[in-house]
Protein backbone atom coordinates (compact mmCIF):
# COMPACT_ATOMS: atom_id res chain seq x y z
CA UNK A 1 0.00 0.00 0.00
CA UNK A 2 2.68 2.32 1.25
CA UNK A 3 4.50 1.92 -2.23
CA UNK A 4 1.48 2.93 -4.56
CA UNK A 5 1.25 6.36 -2.54
CA UNK A 6 4.68 6.53 -2.94
CA UNK A 7 4.41 5.87 -6.72
CA UNK A 8 1.72 8.15 -7.28
CA UNK A 9 3.75 11.06 -5.62
CA UNK A 10 6.23 10.11 -8.01
CA UNK A 11 4.34 10.34 -11.21
CA UNK A 12 2.73 13.30 -10.42
CA UNK A 13 5.77 15.31 -9.57
CA UNK A 14 7.52 13.86 -12.69
CA UNK A 15 4.18 14.86 -14.86
CA UNK A 16 4.53 18.43 -13.95
CA UNK A 17 7.57 19.47 -15.33
CA UNK A 18 6.51 19.38 -19.35
CA UNK A 19 10.10 18.75 -20.34
CA UNK A 20 9.90 15.48 -19.06
CA UNK A 21 6.73 14.59 -20.90
CA UNK A 22 8.41 15.74 -24.09
CA UNK A 23 11.83 14.06 -23.14
CA UNK A 24 9.47 10.63 -22.53
CA UNK A 25 8.35 10.83 -26.12
CA UNK A 26 12.26 10.65 -27.22
CA UNK A 27 12.99 8.11 -24.70
CA UNK A 28 9.89 5.93 -25.98
CA UNK A 29 11.03 6.36 -29.76
CA UNK A 30 14.93 5.31 -28.93
CA UNK A 31 13.44 2.31 -26.94
CA UNK A 32 11.56 1.30 -30.61
CA UNK A 33 14.30 2.15 -32.70
CA UNK A 34 16.75 -0.12 -30.27
CA UNK A 35 14.29 -2.98 -30.55
CA UNK A 36 12.84 -2.25 -34.23
CA UNK A 37 15.66 -0.59 -36.42
CA UNK A 38 14.58 -2.58 -39.47
CA UNK A 39 11.08 -0.75 -39.23
CA UNK A 40 12.77 2.86 -39.41
CA UNK A 41 15.66 2.11 -41.49
CA UNK A 42 15.25 2.50 -45.49
CA UNK A 43 18.13 0.61 -46.60
CA UNK A 44 20.36 -2.62 -45.47
CA UNK A 45 22.60 -0.59 -43.57
CA UNK A 46 25.98 -2.87 -44.91
CA UNK A 47 24.37 -2.81 -48.72
CA UNK A 48 27.15 -0.34 -50.63
CA UNK A 49 26.14 1.36 -53.31
CA UNK A 50 29.26 2.29 -55.97
CA UNK A 51 26.17 5.17 -57.80
CA UNK A 52 25.88 7.21 -55.15
CA UNK A 53 29.29 7.87 -53.17
CA UNK A 54 29.19 10.49 -50.46
CA UNK A 55 26.17 12.14 -51.46
CA UNK A 56 24.79 14.53 -49.03
CA UNK A 57 21.74 14.79 -47.12
CA UNK A 58 18.71 14.78 -49.37
CA UNK A 59 15.29 12.95 -49.12
CA UNK A 60 16.67 10.09 -50.80
CA UNK A 61 19.32 9.63 -48.29
CA UNK A 62 18.22 12.06 -45.05
CA UNK A 63 21.80 11.73 -43.33
CA UNK A 64 23.65 11.61 -46.85
CA UNK A 65 26.06 8.52 -47.98
CA UNK A 66 29.74 7.36 -47.03
CA UNK A 67 32.63 6.62 -49.18
CA UNK A 68 31.17 2.98 -50.01
CA UNK A 69 28.25 4.91 -50.74
CA UNK A 70 26.03 3.40 -47.38
CA UNK A 71 22.87 5.26 -46.24
CA UNK A 72 24.28 7.21 -43.03
CA UNK A 73 20.91 7.47 -41.75
CA UNK A 74 19.98 3.91 -41.71
CA UNK A 75 23.86 2.86 -40.27
CA UNK A 76 23.26 5.45 -37.77
CA UNK A 77 19.75 4.03 -36.56
CA UNK A 78 21.53 0.22 -36.61
CA UNK A 79 24.31 1.80 -34.53
CA UNK A 80 22.05 3.21 -32.07
CA UNK A 81 20.51 -0.38 -31.81
CA UNK A 82 24.02 -1.33 -30.90
CA UNK A 83 24.98 1.36 -28.93
CA UNK A 84 22.27 0.43 -26.91
CA UNK A 85 23.00 -2.91 -26.36
CA UNK A 86 26.85 -2.38 -24.96
CA UNK A 87 25.45 0.55 -23.25
CA UNK A 88 22.88 -1.40 -21.53
CA UNK A 89 24.28 -4.60 -20.70
CA UNK A 90 27.23 -3.06 -19.20
CA UNK A 91 25.18 -0.73 -16.47
CA UNK A 92 23.10 -4.11 -15.72
CA UNK A 93 26.94 -5.70 -15.26
CA UNK A 94 28.06 -2.81 -13.46
CA UNK A 95 24.83 -1.96 -11.60
CA UNK A 96 24.38 -5.90 -10.30
CA UNK A 97 27.88 -6.20 -9.15
CA UNK A 98 28.30 -2.45 -7.73
CA UNK A 99 25.59 -2.62 -5.82
CA UNK A 100 26.34 -5.91 -4.28
CA UNK A 101 29.54 -4.77 -3.27
CA UNK A 102 28.45 -1.51 -2.41
CA UNK A 103 25.70 -2.77 0.21
CA UNK A 104 27.76 -5.59 1.57
CA UNK A 105 30.93 -3.17 2.67
CA UNK A 106 28.06 -0.47 3.99
CA UNK A 107 26.35 -2.84 5.66
CA UNK A 108 29.10 -5.13 7.35
CA UNK A 109 31.61 -2.27 7.57
CA UNK A 110 34.90 -3.04 9.60
CA UNK A 111 37.65 -5.01 7.39
CA UNK A 112 34.97 -5.86 4.84
CA UNK A 113 34.47 -2.68 3.84
CA UNK A 114 37.94 -1.91 4.29
CA UNK A 115 39.10 -4.43 1.41
CA UNK A 116 36.25 -3.73 -0.43
CA UNK A 117 37.06 0.33 -0.44
CA UNK A 118 40.60 -0.11 -1.06
CA UNK A 119 39.72 -2.21 -4.64
CA UNK A 120 36.83 0.27 -4.87
CA UNK A 121 39.48 3.19 -4.52
CA UNK A 122 42.12 1.65 -6.50
CA UNK A 123 39.74 1.51 -9.24
CA UNK A 124 37.70 4.52 -9.09
CA UNK A 125 41.69 6.46 -9.93
CA UNK A 126 41.61 5.12 -13.30
CA UNK A 127 39.04 7.61 -15.60
CA UNK A 128 36.48 5.59 -17.58
CA UNK A 129 37.79 6.07 -20.94
CA UNK A 130 41.31 5.55 -19.80
CA UNK A 131 40.64 1.69 -17.95
CA UNK A 132 37.96 1.07 -20.56
CA UNK A 133 40.66 1.85 -23.49
CA UNK A 134 42.86 -0.50 -21.51
CA UNK A 135 40.51 -3.35 -20.87
CA UNK A 136 39.69 -3.24 -24.96
CA UNK A 137 43.42 -3.03 -25.78
CA UNK A 138 44.70 -5.79 -24.10
CA UNK A 139 42.15 -8.43 -24.81
CA UNK A 140 40.38 -6.83 -28.33
CA UNK A 141 37.65 -4.85 -29.25
CA UNK A 142 34.08 -7.41 -29.66
CA UNK A 143 30.76 -6.47 -28.36
CA UNK A 144 31.66 -8.90 -25.63
CA UNK A 145 34.69 -7.26 -24.66
CA UNK A 146 33.15 -3.74 -24.87
CA UNK A 147 30.19 -4.82 -22.84
CA UNK A 148 33.04 -6.69 -19.98
CA UNK A 149 35.19 -3.50 -20.63
CA UNK A 150 32.53 -0.58 -19.50
CA UNK A 151 30.80 -2.91 -16.95
CA UNK A 152 33.90 -3.09 -15.31
CA UNK A 153 34.59 0.54 -15.48
CA UNK A 154 31.31 1.61 -13.87
CA UNK A 155 31.06 -0.73 -11.06
CA UNK A 156 33.51 1.52 -8.52
CA UNK A 157 30.77 4.24 -8.96
CA UNK A 158 27.75 2.04 -7.79
CA UNK A 159 29.50 0.30 -5.39
CA UNK A 160 30.30 4.03 -3.45
CA UNK A 161 26.92 5.64 -4.01
CA UNK A 162 24.93 2.74 -2.37
CA UNK A 163 27.74 2.11 0.06
CA UNK A 164 27.02 5.66 1.47
CA UNK A 165 22.77 5.36 1.21
CA UNK A 166 23.37 2.01 3.59
CA UNK A 167 25.58 3.23 5.97
CA UNK A 168 23.32 6.43 6.06
CA UNK A 169 20.19 3.87 7.17
CA UNK A 170 21.98 0.99 8.76
CA UNK A 171 21.65 2.69 12.10
CA UNK A 172 17.67 3.31 11.60
CA UNK A 173 14.87 1.82 13.74
CA UNK A 174 13.27 -0.54 11.24
CA UNK A 175 16.54 -1.85 9.63
CA UNK A 176 17.84 -2.67 13.46
CA UNK A 177 14.39 -4.06 14.25
CA UNK A 178 14.83 -6.56 11.57
CA UNK A 179 17.85 -8.26 13.02
CA UNK A 180 15.99 -8.22 16.46
CA UNK A 181 12.74 -10.33 14.66
CA UNK A 182 16.02 -12.74 13.43
CA UNK A 183 16.27 -12.11 9.66
CA UNK A 184 19.26 -13.16 8.18
CA UNK A 185 21.84 -10.46 7.09
CA UNK A 186 21.02 -11.66 3.58
CA UNK A 187 17.66 -11.16 3.90
CA UNK A 188 17.65 -8.05 5.49
CA UNK A 189 20.50 -6.37 2.64
CA UNK A 190 17.45 -7.74 0.61
CA UNK A 191 14.54 -7.19 1.79
CA UNK A 192 15.00 -4.22 4.17
CA UNK A 193 18.45 -2.14 2.72
CA UNK A 194 18.09 -2.78 -0.65
CA UNK A 195 14.26 -1.65 -1.09
CA UNK A 196 15.42 1.85 0.83
CA UNK A 197 18.44 3.02 -1.33
CA UNK A 198 16.51 1.93 -4.65
CA UNK A 199 15.91 5.38 -5.52
CA UNK A 200 19.75 6.37 -5.06
CA UNK A 201 19.98 3.23 -7.30
CA UNK A 202 17.33 4.49 -10.06
CA UNK A 203 19.34 8.42 -9.97
CA UNK A 204 22.69 6.20 -10.28
CA UNK A 205 21.72 4.03 -13.04
CA UNK A 206 20.36 6.61 -15.23
CA UNK A 207 23.03 9.38 -14.73
CA UNK A 208 25.81 6.94 -15.50
CA UNK A 209 23.91 4.83 -18.20
CA UNK A 210 24.58 8.41 -20.48
CA UNK A 211 28.02 8.50 -19.62
CA UNK A 212 28.49 4.67 -20.69
CA UNK A 213 27.30 5.82 -23.94
CA UNK A 214 29.64 8.94 -24.26
CA UNK A 215 32.60 5.99 -23.00
CA UNK A 216 31.44 3.27 -25.86
CA UNK A 217 31.05 6.30 -28.07
CA UNK A 218 34.33 8.06 -27.74
CA UNK A 219 36.08 4.05 -28.12
CA UNK A 220 33.81 3.52 -31.27
CA UNK A 221 35.05 6.79 -32.38
CA UNK A 222 39.25 6.35 -31.39
CA UNK A 223 38.68 2.78 -33.49
CA UNK A 224 38.20 0.51 -30.65
CA UNK A 225 34.58 -0.56 -30.67
CA UNK A 226 32.72 -3.08 -32.43
CA UNK A 227 34.81 -3.84 -34.84
CA UNK A 228 33.57 -2.56 -39.01
CA UNK A 229 31.30 -2.95 -40.93
CA UNK A 230 28.45 -3.19 -37.97
CA UNK A 231 27.88 0.00 -37.17
CA UNK A 232 28.04 2.35 -33.89
CA UNK A 233 27.42 5.58 -34.05
CA UNK A 234 30.81 6.69 -32.03
CA UNK A 235 32.40 4.56 -34.87
CA UNK A 236 30.50 6.48 -37.66
CA UNK A 237 31.81 9.98 -36.52
CA UNK A 238 35.38 8.12 -36.18
CA UNK A 239 35.29 6.94 -39.58
CA UNK A 240 33.59 9.92 -41.02
CA UNK A 241 36.54 12.12 -39.71
CA UNK A 242 38.47 11.12 -42.94
CA UNK A 243 35.81 13.38 -44.92
CA UNK A 244 35.56 16.01 -42.56
CA UNK A 245 36.18 18.64 -45.22
CA UNK A 246 34.71 16.74 -48.22
CA UNK A 247 31.50 15.60 -46.49
CA UNK A 248 30.90 17.10 -43.08
CA UNK A 249 27.45 15.33 -42.88
CA UNK A 250 29.44 11.95 -42.21
CA UNK A 251 30.71 13.01 -38.74
CA UNK A 252 27.76 16.09 -37.16
CA UNK A 253 24.57 14.04 -37.80
CA UNK A 254 25.63 10.80 -36.19
CA UNK A 255 27.12 12.71 -33.70
CA UNK A 256 24.33 14.99 -33.38
CA UNK A 257 22.16 12.09 -32.67
CA UNK A 258 24.48 11.01 -29.86
CA UNK A 259 24.19 14.09 -28.32
CA UNK A 260 20.10 13.68 -28.53
CA UNK A 261 20.64 10.67 -26.94
CA UNK A 262 22.71 11.71 -24.34
CA UNK A 263 21.24 14.60 -23.60
CA UNK A 264 17.62 12.63 -23.14
CA UNK A 265 18.96 10.43 -21.04
CA UNK A 266 20.12 12.95 -18.67
CA UNK A 267 17.13 15.10 -18.60
CA UNK A 268 15.19 11.65 -17.69
CA UNK A 269 17.95 11.50 -14.99
CA UNK A 270 18.13 15.28 -13.67
CA UNK A 271 13.92 14.63 -13.51
CA UNK A 272 14.35 11.38 -11.52
CA UNK A 273 16.79 13.21 -9.31
CA UNK A 274 14.68 16.16 -8.51
CA UNK A 275 11.20 13.65 -7.43
CA UNK A 276 13.96 10.62 -5.60
CA UNK A 277 16.92 11.72 -4.69
CA UNK A 278 16.21 13.81 -1.06
CA UNK A 279 19.01 15.79 -0.86
CA UNK A 280 17.07 17.57 -4.35
CA UNK A 281 13.28 17.94 -2.45
CA UNK A 282 12.23 20.73 -0.91
CA UNK B 1 45.06 21.60 8.76
CA UNK B 2 46.06 18.93 11.04
CA UNK B 3 49.00 17.76 10.47
CA UNK B 4 47.75 14.02 11.65
CA UNK B 5 45.52 14.23 8.72
CA UNK B 6 47.98 15.06 6.20
CA UNK B 7 49.95 11.89 7.16
CA UNK B 8 46.51 9.62 7.30
CA UNK B 9 45.42 10.50 3.80
CA UNK B 10 49.29 10.06 2.63
CA UNK B 11 49.64 7.01 4.14
CA UNK B 12 45.94 5.95 3.08
CA UNK B 13 46.96 6.43 -0.95
CA UNK B 14 49.40 4.42 -0.73
CA UNK B 15 47.28 0.95 -0.47
CA UNK B 16 45.37 2.34 -3.78
CA UNK B 17 48.39 2.91 -5.80
CA UNK B 18 49.70 -0.60 -4.84
CA UNK B 19 46.64 -2.06 -5.38
CA UNK B 20 46.62 0.28 -8.52
CA UNK B 21 49.89 -1.46 -9.61
CA UNK B 22 48.35 -4.90 -9.16
CA UNK B 23 45.83 -4.11 -11.45
CA UNK B 24 47.98 -2.93 -14.31
CA UNK B 25 50.13 -5.75 -13.88
CA UNK B 26 47.61 -8.74 -13.33
CA UNK B 27 45.63 -7.38 -16.54
CA UNK B 28 48.49 -6.90 -18.84
CA UNK B 29 49.28 -10.69 -17.78
CA UNK B 30 45.95 -12.01 -18.48
CA UNK B 31 46.55 -10.90 -22.21
CA UNK B 32 46.86 -14.61 -24.66
CA UNK B 33 50.29 -14.85 -25.13
CA UNK B 34 53.09 -13.06 -23.58
CA UNK B 35 56.14 -10.17 -24.44
CA UNK B 36 58.41 -13.53 -26.06
CA UNK B 37 55.05 -14.69 -28.28
CA UNK B 38 55.27 -11.22 -29.24
CA UNK B 39 58.79 -10.69 -30.26
CA UNK B 40 58.52 -14.19 -31.59
CA UNK B 41 55.99 -12.92 -33.72
CA UNK B 42 58.03 -10.14 -35.02
CA UNK B 43 61.49 -12.13 -35.30
CA UNK B 44 61.02 -15.16 -36.57
CA UNK B 45 63.38 -18.12 -36.66
CA UNK B 46 64.47 -18.14 -33.61
CA UNK B 47 66.17 -21.13 -31.91
CA UNK B 48 65.09 -23.46 -29.07
CA UNK B 49 67.97 -21.81 -26.33
CA UNK B 50 67.42 -18.43 -27.65
CA UNK B 51 63.58 -18.24 -26.98
CA UNK B 52 64.69 -20.07 -23.44
CA UNK B 53 66.90 -17.37 -22.79
CA UNK B 54 64.55 -14.52 -23.92
CA UNK B 55 62.31 -16.15 -20.75
CA UNK B 56 64.88 -16.15 -18.17
CA UNK B 57 65.72 -12.66 -19.33
CA UNK B 58 62.01 -10.95 -19.12
CA UNK B 59 61.73 -12.89 -15.64
CA UNK B 60 58.76 -14.92 -17.14
CA UNK B 61 60.63 -18.31 -16.05
CA UNK B 62 59.55 -17.30 -12.14
CA UNK B 63 56.35 -17.27 -10.27
CA UNK B 64 53.81 -14.66 -11.08
CA UNK B 65 54.16 -12.74 -7.58
CA UNK B 66 58.43 -12.92 -7.98
CA UNK B 67 57.54 -11.17 -10.95
CA UNK B 68 55.40 -8.50 -9.64
CA UNK B 69 58.07 -7.37 -7.46
CA UNK B 70 61.08 -7.51 -10.20
CA UNK B 71 58.33 -5.65 -11.86
CA UNK B 72 58.16 -3.24 -9.35
CA UNK B 73 61.55 -2.29 -8.63
CA UNK B 74 62.35 -1.46 -11.65
CA UNK B 75 59.29 0.53 -12.18
CA UNK B 76 60.41 2.44 -8.76
CA UNK B 77 64.19 2.72 -10.08
CA UNK B 78 62.37 4.75 -13.16
CA UNK B 79 63.31 1.68 -15.80
CA UNK B 80 59.67 2.04 -17.44
CA UNK B 81 60.88 -0.82 -20.01
CA UNK B 82 61.02 -0.62 -23.62
CA UNK B 83 59.01 -0.11 -26.66
CA UNK B 84 58.64 -3.45 -28.14
CA UNK B 85 58.27 -1.72 -31.49
CA UNK B 86 60.84 1.11 -31.22
CA UNK B 87 63.50 -0.15 -28.76
CA UNK B 88 63.36 3.42 -27.22
CA UNK B 89 63.54 4.01 -23.50
CA UNK B 90 59.80 4.01 -22.30
CA UNK B 91 60.36 6.18 -19.63
CA UNK B 92 61.76 9.11 -22.36
CA UNK B 93 59.22 8.66 -24.59
CA UNK B 94 56.60 9.64 -21.76
CA UNK B 95 59.07 12.47 -20.50
CA UNK B 96 59.24 13.78 -24.14
CA UNK B 97 55.14 13.79 -24.48
CA UNK B 98 54.25 14.72 -21.35
CA UNK B 99 54.49 18.22 -22.03
CA UNK B 100 51.80 18.26 -24.79
CA UNK B 101 48.77 16.73 -22.30
CA UNK B 102 50.00 19.08 -19.68
CA UNK B 103 49.68 22.31 -21.48
CA UNK B 104 46.50 20.81 -23.02
CA UNK B 105 45.13 20.06 -19.57
CA UNK B 106 46.46 23.71 -18.47
CA UNK B 107 44.61 25.52 -21.03
CA UNK B 108 41.20 22.78 -20.70
CA UNK B 109 40.81 23.79 -17.17
CA UNK B 110 41.65 27.46 -17.11
CA UNK B 111 38.71 27.63 -20.14
CA UNK B 112 36.36 25.63 -18.68
CA UNK B 113 36.97 27.78 -15.68
CA UNK B 114 36.14 31.33 -17.18
CA UNK B 115 33.36 29.70 -19.00
CA UNK B 116 32.04 27.71 -16.11
CA UNK B 117 32.42 29.70 -13.24
CA UNK B 118 30.98 33.22 -13.89
CA UNK B 119 28.14 31.41 -16.11
CA UNK B 120 27.15 29.37 -12.97
CA UNK B 121 26.91 32.55 -10.83
CA UNK B 122 25.02 34.04 -13.03
CA UNK B 123 22.47 31.65 -13.29
CA UNK B 124 22.30 31.33 -10.02
CA UNK B 125 21.96 35.12 -9.40
CA UNK B 126 18.81 34.98 -11.34
CA UNK B 127 17.67 31.73 -10.24
CA UNK B 128 13.95 31.10 -12.32
CA UNK B 129 14.28 33.30 -14.91
CA UNK B 130 14.52 32.88 -18.35
CA UNK B 131 18.41 33.73 -18.57
CA UNK B 132 18.90 30.92 -15.81
CA UNK B 133 16.75 28.39 -17.92
CA UNK B 134 19.01 29.35 -21.05
CA UNK B 135 22.09 29.03 -19.36
CA UNK B 136 20.95 25.62 -17.60
CA UNK B 137 20.28 24.20 -20.95
CA UNK B 138 23.24 25.19 -22.00
CA UNK B 139 25.11 23.08 -19.43
CA UNK B 140 22.99 20.04 -20.13
CA UNK B 141 23.76 20.26 -23.76
CA UNK B 142 27.39 21.42 -22.45
CA UNK B 143 27.20 17.67 -20.90
CA UNK B 144 25.79 15.45 -23.06
CA UNK B 145 27.64 16.90 -26.19
CA UNK B 146 30.49 14.04 -26.99
CA UNK B 147 34.11 15.88 -27.54
CA UNK B 148 35.00 14.53 -30.60
CA UNK B 149 31.66 15.99 -31.88
CA UNK B 150 32.12 19.62 -30.51
CA UNK B 151 35.53 19.23 -32.11
CA UNK B 152 34.53 18.48 -35.16
CA UNK B 153 32.24 21.07 -35.65
CA UNK B 154 34.98 23.41 -34.52
CA UNK B 155 37.24 21.75 -37.31
CA UNK B 156 34.14 22.15 -39.81
CA UNK B 157 33.76 25.81 -39.14
CA UNK B 158 37.18 26.91 -38.86
CA UNK B 159 38.40 25.08 -41.95
CA UNK B 160 35.10 26.96 -44.11
CA UNK B 161 35.09 30.47 -42.47
CA UNK B 162 38.91 31.01 -40.76
CA UNK B 163 40.71 29.40 -44.05
CA UNK B 164 43.84 31.25 -42.26
CA UNK B 165 43.71 29.95 -39.45
CA UNK B 166 46.11 26.67 -38.71
CA UNK B 167 44.15 23.91 -37.00
CA UNK B 168 46.98 21.19 -37.21
CA UNK B 169 50.34 21.22 -36.96
CA UNK B 170 51.86 21.31 -33.75
CA UNK B 171 54.59 23.49 -32.75
CA UNK B 172 56.51 23.66 -29.18
CA UNK B 173 55.47 26.93 -26.88
CA UNK B 174 59.54 28.04 -27.06
CA UNK B 175 59.56 27.34 -30.70
CA UNK B 176 56.94 29.99 -31.38
CA UNK B 177 54.46 30.81 -28.91
CA UNK B 178 51.33 32.52 -30.88
CA UNK B 179 51.21 29.52 -33.27
CA UNK B 180 51.30 26.82 -30.51
CA UNK B 181 48.61 28.81 -28.41
CA UNK B 182 46.98 29.17 -32.03
CA UNK B 183 47.20 25.30 -32.48
CA UNK B 184 46.08 24.79 -28.76
CA UNK B 185 43.10 26.91 -29.26
CA UNK B 186 40.66 25.09 -30.58
CA UNK B 187 41.60 21.24 -28.90
CA UNK B 188 41.56 23.10 -25.40
CA UNK B 189 38.14 25.00 -26.25
CA UNK B 190 36.65 21.37 -27.04
CA UNK B 191 38.44 19.51 -23.97
CA UNK B 192 36.95 22.30 -21.98
CA UNK B 193 33.81 23.11 -22.92
CA UNK B 194 32.39 19.52 -21.14
CA UNK B 195 34.23 20.37 -18.11
CA UNK B 196 32.86 24.10 -18.30
CA UNK B 197 29.40 22.38 -17.87
CA UNK B 198 30.16 20.28 -15.10
CA UNK B 199 31.59 23.43 -13.40
CA UNK B 200 28.17 25.45 -14.58
CA UNK B 201 25.99 22.97 -12.76
CA UNK B 202 28.05 22.99 -9.51
CA UNK B 203 28.93 26.24 -8.80
CA UNK B 204 25.02 27.12 -9.87
CA UNK B 205 23.57 25.12 -7.39
CA UNK B 206 26.22 25.87 -4.84
CA UNK B 207 25.96 29.23 -5.35
CA UNK B 208 22.05 29.14 -4.78
CA UNK B 209 22.37 27.79 -1.35
CA UNK B 210 25.57 29.67 -0.18
CA UNK B 211 23.43 33.03 -1.50
CA UNK B 212 20.47 31.63 0.71
CA UNK B 213 22.63 31.59 4.17
CA UNK B 214 21.94 34.13 6.97
CA UNK B 215 25.70 35.42 6.41
CA UNK B 216 24.52 36.86 3.21
CA UNK B 217 21.76 38.52 4.38
CA UNK B 218 23.83 40.07 7.37
CA UNK B 219 26.18 41.09 4.79
CA UNK B 220 23.49 42.94 3.18
CA UNK B 221 21.58 44.15 6.03
CA UNK B 222 25.41 45.39 7.03
CA UNK B 223 25.01 47.49 4.02
CA UNK B 224 27.48 45.77 1.89
CA UNK B 225 27.87 46.55 -1.91
CA UNK B 226 25.92 43.45 -4.35
CA UNK B 227 29.34 42.98 -5.65
CA UNK B 228 31.36 42.43 -2.49
CA UNK B 229 28.49 40.18 -1.12
CA UNK B 230 28.45 37.79 -3.83
CA UNK B 231 31.61 37.62 -5.06
CA UNK B 232 33.65 37.96 -0.97
CA UNK B 233 31.24 36.09 0.82
CA UNK B 234 28.66 33.70 -0.93
CA UNK B 235 31.33 32.99 -3.55
CA UNK B 236 34.24 32.44 -1.28
CA UNK B 237 31.91 29.60 0.55
CA UNK B 238 30.76 27.79 -2.30
CA UNK B 239 34.28 26.98 -3.27
CA UNK B 240 34.76 23.59 -1.75
CA UNK B 241 31.92 22.03 -4.09
CA UNK B 242 33.59 23.62 -7.04
CA UNK B 243 36.90 22.67 -6.50
CA UNK B 244 35.88 18.82 -5.73
CA UNK B 245 34.22 18.75 -8.96
CA UNK B 246 37.27 20.28 -10.45
CA UNK B 247 39.14 17.37 -9.31
CA UNK B 248 36.79 15.32 -10.13
CA UNK B 249 36.93 16.18 -13.86
CA UNK B 250 40.87 15.78 -13.53
CA UNK B 251 40.02 12.04 -14.39
CA UNK B 252 37.82 13.40 -17.64
CA UNK B 253 40.85 15.24 -18.79
CA UNK B 254 43.48 12.80 -19.53
CA UNK B 255 40.09 10.41 -21.05
CA UNK B 256 39.30 12.82 -23.28
CA UNK B 257 43.32 14.28 -24.29
CA UNK B 258 43.30 10.48 -25.55
CA UNK B 259 40.45 11.31 -28.18
CA UNK B 260 41.13 15.47 -28.66
CA UNK B 261 45.20 14.47 -28.94
CA UNK B 262 43.88 11.72 -31.78
CA UNK B 263 41.66 14.32 -33.32
CA UNK B 264 44.01 17.52 -33.28
CA UNK B 265 47.28 15.19 -34.44
CA UNK B 266 48.91 16.45 -31.23
CA UNK B 267 51.62 14.59 -30.24
CA UNK B 268 51.15 13.89 -26.54
CA UNK B 269 50.51 11.18 -24.22
CA UNK B 270 47.07 10.31 -25.52
CA UNK B 271 48.12 10.32 -29.08
CA UNK B 272 51.18 7.82 -27.89
CA UNK B 273 48.92 5.29 -26.20
CA UNK B 274 46.58 5.07 -29.27
CA UNK B 275 49.82 4.38 -31.49
CA UNK B 276 51.01 1.89 -28.54
CA UNK B 277 47.28 0.41 -28.52
CA UNK B 278 46.98 -0.29 -31.97
CA UNK B 279 50.71 -1.81 -32.15
CA UNK B 280 50.14 -3.73 -29.23
CA UNK B 281 53.27 -2.15 -27.62
CA UNK B 282 52.29 -3.44 -24.07
CA UNK B 283 55.38 -1.71 -22.14
CA UNK B 284 54.44 1.58 -23.37
CA UNK B 285 50.65 1.26 -22.57
CA UNK B 286 51.13 -0.04 -19.44
CA UNK B 287 53.73 3.11 -17.94
CA UNK B 288 51.14 5.38 -19.42
CA UNK B 289 47.87 4.25 -17.92
CA UNK B 290 49.94 3.80 -14.62
CA UNK B 291 51.48 7.31 -15.09
CA UNK B 292 47.81 8.52 -15.58
CA UNK B 293 46.59 7.33 -13.10
CA UNK B 294 49.17 7.69 -10.14
CA UNK B 295 48.87 11.70 -11.08
CA UNK B 296 45.70 11.56 -10.65
CA UNK B 297 45.35 10.13 -7.28
CA UNK B 298 48.66 12.85 -5.88
CA UNK B 299 46.31 15.47 -7.71
CA UNK B 300 43.61 14.67 -5.58
CA UNK B 301 45.41 14.45 -2.51
CA UNK B 302 46.72 17.95 -3.56
CA UNK B 303 43.26 19.35 -3.75
CA UNK B 304 42.15 18.10 -0.67
CA UNK B 305 45.08 20.15 0.85
CA UNK B 306 43.79 23.40 -1.37
CA UNK B 307 40.48 22.84 0.74
CA UNK B 308 41.72 23.93 4.26
CA UNK B 309 43.30 26.58 2.54
CA UNK B 310 39.99 28.12 0.75
CA UNK B 311 37.77 26.91 3.71
CA UNK B 312 39.29 27.60 6.79
CA UNK B 313 36.46 26.33 8.66
CA UNK B 314 37.55 22.65 7.64
CA UNK B 315 39.92 21.12 9.74
CA UNK B 316 40.44 17.75 8.10
CA UNK B 317 40.82 15.11 10.71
Amino acid sequence: MKGSKYMKRFLKNFIKNPLNMINLIIICALIFVSFFPSVIAPYNPLEMDSRSILEPPSFTHFFGTDQFGRDVFSRSIYGIQNSMIIALSSMIISALLGTLLGILSGYYGGWIDQVISRIIDAFFAFPSLVLALFIVALFGSSTFNLIIAIGIVYIPIFARTLRGATISIKELTFVKASKVVGKNNFKIMWTVVFPNVSSIFIVTFTTNFSTAILTEASLGFLGLGVPPPEPTLGGLVGQGTNFIIAAPWLTLLPGLLIAVIVLSINILGDGLRDVLDPKFQK
Amino acid sequence: MSFSYLVRRLLLSIPTILIVTVIVFVLVRLVPGDVVDLIIGTQKFLSEEQILKMYEDFGLDKPIFVQYFIWMKSMLSGNLGISLRTGEDVATMLLQRLPVTLELAFLSIFVSIIIGIPLGIISARKKNTFVDNLIKVVGLVGLSSPAFWIGTIFIVIFSFYFESFTIFGYVAFFENPMKNLQVFLLPSFTLGLMIAAQILRITRTSMIESLSMDYVKVAYSKGLGKNKVIYKHAFRNALSPIITVTGIQLGYLFGGSIVIENMFALPGLGRLLLQSVNQRDYPVIQAIILFIVIVIIILNLLIDFIYTIIDPRITLG
